[in-house]
């Protein structure tokens, strides 16, 4: 691990210029530090780090060890704008003064941690971050059993448990790891934690610091979503146009053909979190699939890429190309290459690109999109699984559209079903997962978190609606969310999603007509609210609750807030669709 | 101002979230309602990050304002 990427002052300076931009829309990001120990330090380098993401950072830090007091305070204050995140930061020390007398065992310490899990389970935040303990980095009993450490390290798994059994509202800060990839040196000052209970050195707040930041970026549906890939002296050794399909080095018996085959395990471990896979080459297209089809070696196959752009072409074209194809802003993409000069060019050209130069020295190359730590991991669906599948069906449906000259004729052709309905908990993890990145085709952007979604669906007041799809290229899976909320007589549309994949065909206007008809029948006829909260990426949806018949109240900087008294347009439900129930 | 003047005041007045104009060179940091106890720690950090070197316990205790850090400073440096 490089020991530290900003130096203090550095980390400010920055801080100070992004903060002078950053645009009034920008969301806040409100965290509580309840902890045990000196943990201000992190502040400026966590600033810096929400800040690089475009959030506004409000930090905050409760007393030494009233973490019951603290988390009391904010259930009863209903804390309002509500947390973003709790982050919880202790001590085997602080929370067992026995620590370090002989006779000590985990028995304390398991009770106290599991008695704060239930404090912070009752918190009113949107995440939980919970960090480990560090092992000691010597030995006292050289190569015998070391009781202390095996404690902690036992303390560390029950920690884990914890965090998973609670579900996605809970997350690991792992400071074990990170301590021990900057070594005792570099991650603890003994001194200030004698001097002032402050434990850690900048390099290891700074690591935490951007742990932290890793999972707002889930949080706030910023993560990456596609990794687009060069093949030549990326995904394997030499030039496949001239060394040709047995020249090309791939193979697991050699150096260093077996690093590329490892780069491969890594890329593929990706996809199966959800990550899309395209490539982007200058080469014949036919010479790559050669590779990707006929050798014995290549563990990634053409079947694992959703989209490509394999052509001599610039690539900054190409990948802008592969973004609109796969409904992905290009944000969301991170680009791969061995060459600096097109690193440097789509650099230039798409700066909204992330883009990563393999390392010359081949061995890295397996670890490399490990150690660039920008891909996060959000809890995984079954969607995720099945993800590029989806996509490919998609590329069908476009081969299919050139077919077709009518686009009526086209959507009739795809044969689309609708299942529409109110959610069950079965769907939480999705929905959640859907409010989370959907950026274009959202209406009100609002990034509620499973819990609060599961909240919903319980709740007498409000109606989740979820829809799902498949045509006669396939499952397209849950891709609409609908929420609305009764108040007296007005039911108030407060969400309203399509995910990019499902665009095109007119299912946002299957959802709201069949939501909006079974509510009538839940609640009876009513005065409808809906709202367009503008962000930079959603304007495609300008118009919709226009489309719907709904007009407009008022009209502000934020968006527009619309009113129906009355049904929606009559010729809404699209012809080519055909809506049955959920679970049919 | 010299140029480690020039840093260290700019490295404590973001600490103490406060302007350059309310930090003179010699006022005592008792007299500076936001540079408590732990805001020198942070202070400290900053500076020993800035300048790549390291304070003792007692030079943390008696280092009272902006002018004995730069004394500090011009010591360690020059070793």
């Amino acid at each position: 691990m490089t020991a530290r990427t900003f130096r203090l002052g550095d980390a400010n300076a920055e801080s100070r210029q992004i903060e002078a931009t950053l645009p009034l829309t920008a969301p806040a990001y409100h965290a509580l530090f309840v902890r045990s120990y000196t943990i201000e330090g992190i502040e400026p380098y966590l600033r810096h780090a929400l800040l690089r993401l475009g959030l506004r950072p409000h930090l905050a830090f409760g007393g030494y060890g009233t973490f019951r007091q603290d988390l009391d305070a904010i259930s009863v204050s209903k804390a309002q704008p509500p947390l973003d995140a709790v982050l919880a930061c202790w001590t085997i020390e602080e929370l067992d003064p026995d620590f370090g007398r002989p006779d000590w065992t985990v028995s304390r310490v398991k009770d106290e941690l599991l008695d704060l899990f239930e404090c912070l389970d009752r918190a009113p935040a949107r995440s939980i971050l919970v960090q480990n303990f560090i092992p000691p980095f010597h030995s006292e009993s050289g190569a015998s059993r070391d009781s202390t450490r095996e404690g902690i390290v036992h303390l560390n798994q029950f920690l884990r448990e914890e965090i998973d059994k609670r579900g996605p509202r809970f997350s690991l800060v792992d400071c074990a790891r990170l301590a021990s990839q900057l070594g005792e040196e570099a991650a603890l000052d003994p001194r200030f934690w004698y001097l002032a209970k402050a434990p850690y050195k900048p390099a290891l707040l700074e690591q935490m610091a951007a742990e932290i930041s890793h999972i707002a970026r889930v949080q706030f549906g910023l993560a990456k979503k596609v990794l687009v890939l060069d093949c030549d002296n990326t995904l394997w050794g030499g030039v496949v146009g001239e060394d040709g399909l047995a020249g090309v080095q791939i193979d697991g018996h050699d150096y260093p053909g077996k690093a590329f085959q490892d780069f491969h395990k890594a890329i593929l471990r990706l996809a199966r979190r959800g990550i899309i896979l395209a490539l982007s080459s200058k080469n014949d297209e036919r010479d790559v699939f050669d590779v990707l089809d006929n050798h014995s070696a290549s563990l990634l196959k053409r079947e694992d890429f959703a989209a490509w752009e394999i052509n001599w072409g610039n690539k900054a074209d190409g990948i802008a190309k592969i973004a609109q194809r796969l409904n992905v802003g290009l944000e969301s993409l991170v680009f791969v290459d061995d060459s600096a000069h097109e690193i440097a060019l789509v650099r230039q050209l798409l700066p909204q690109v992330t883009c990563l130069q393999t390392p010359e020295k081949h061995w890295l190359l397996p670890s490399f999109l490990a150690r660039a730590a920008i891909f996060d991991t959000a809890p995984v669906t079954d969607e995720d699984l099945a993800r590029t599948q989806l996509y490919r069906d998609n590329r069908q449906r476009e081969l299919g559209r050139e077919g077709v000259s009518n686009l009526e004729d086209y959507l009739a052709s795809l044969q689309t079903v609708a299942q529409i309905g109110e959610a069950t908990s079965r769907d939480v993890p999705r929905i959640a997962q859907l409010l989370l990145k959907t950026n274009q085709f959202n209406l009100t952007t609002r990034r509620l978190t499973a819990h609060e979604v599961e909240e919903m669906i319980a709740s007498a007041a409000h109606a989740v609606f979820a829809l799902s799809a498949n045509d006669r290229f396939g499952d397209i899976g849950l891709v609409g969310v609908m929420i609305a909320e009764r108040r007296g007589t007005v039911i108030d549309v407060t969400d309203f999603l399509l995910s990019c994949r499902a665009l095109g065909r007119g299912l946002e206007f299957a959802l709201v007509c069949e939501a909006m008809r079974q509510l009538i029948s839940r609640w009876g006829e009513c005065v409808w609210r809906a709202h367009f909260l503008r962000t930079l990426k959603n304007l495609q949806t300008n118009t919709f609750w226009d489309m719907v018949g709904f007009s407009v109240e008022c009209e502000d900087e934020h968006g527009k807030y619309y009113i129906l008294q009355g049904e929606h347009d009559p010729d809404l439900m699209p012809k080519h669709i055909k809506v049955i129930g959920r679970g049919q | 101002m010299s140029e480690i003047n020039r840093r260290v005041t700019e490295l404590v007045c973001d600490v103490l979230g406060t302007d350059n104009f309310a930090v003179g060179p010699s006022t005592p940091r008792d007299a500076i309602t936001q540079w408590d106890s732990l805001k020198h720690i942070q202070v400290i950090l900053a500076i020993e990050d800035e300048f790549g070197i390291e304070f003792s316990d007692v030079e943390i205790a008696t280092s009272r304002s902006i002018d004995d850090l730069l004394n500090l400073i011009a010591r360690k440096v020059d070793k």
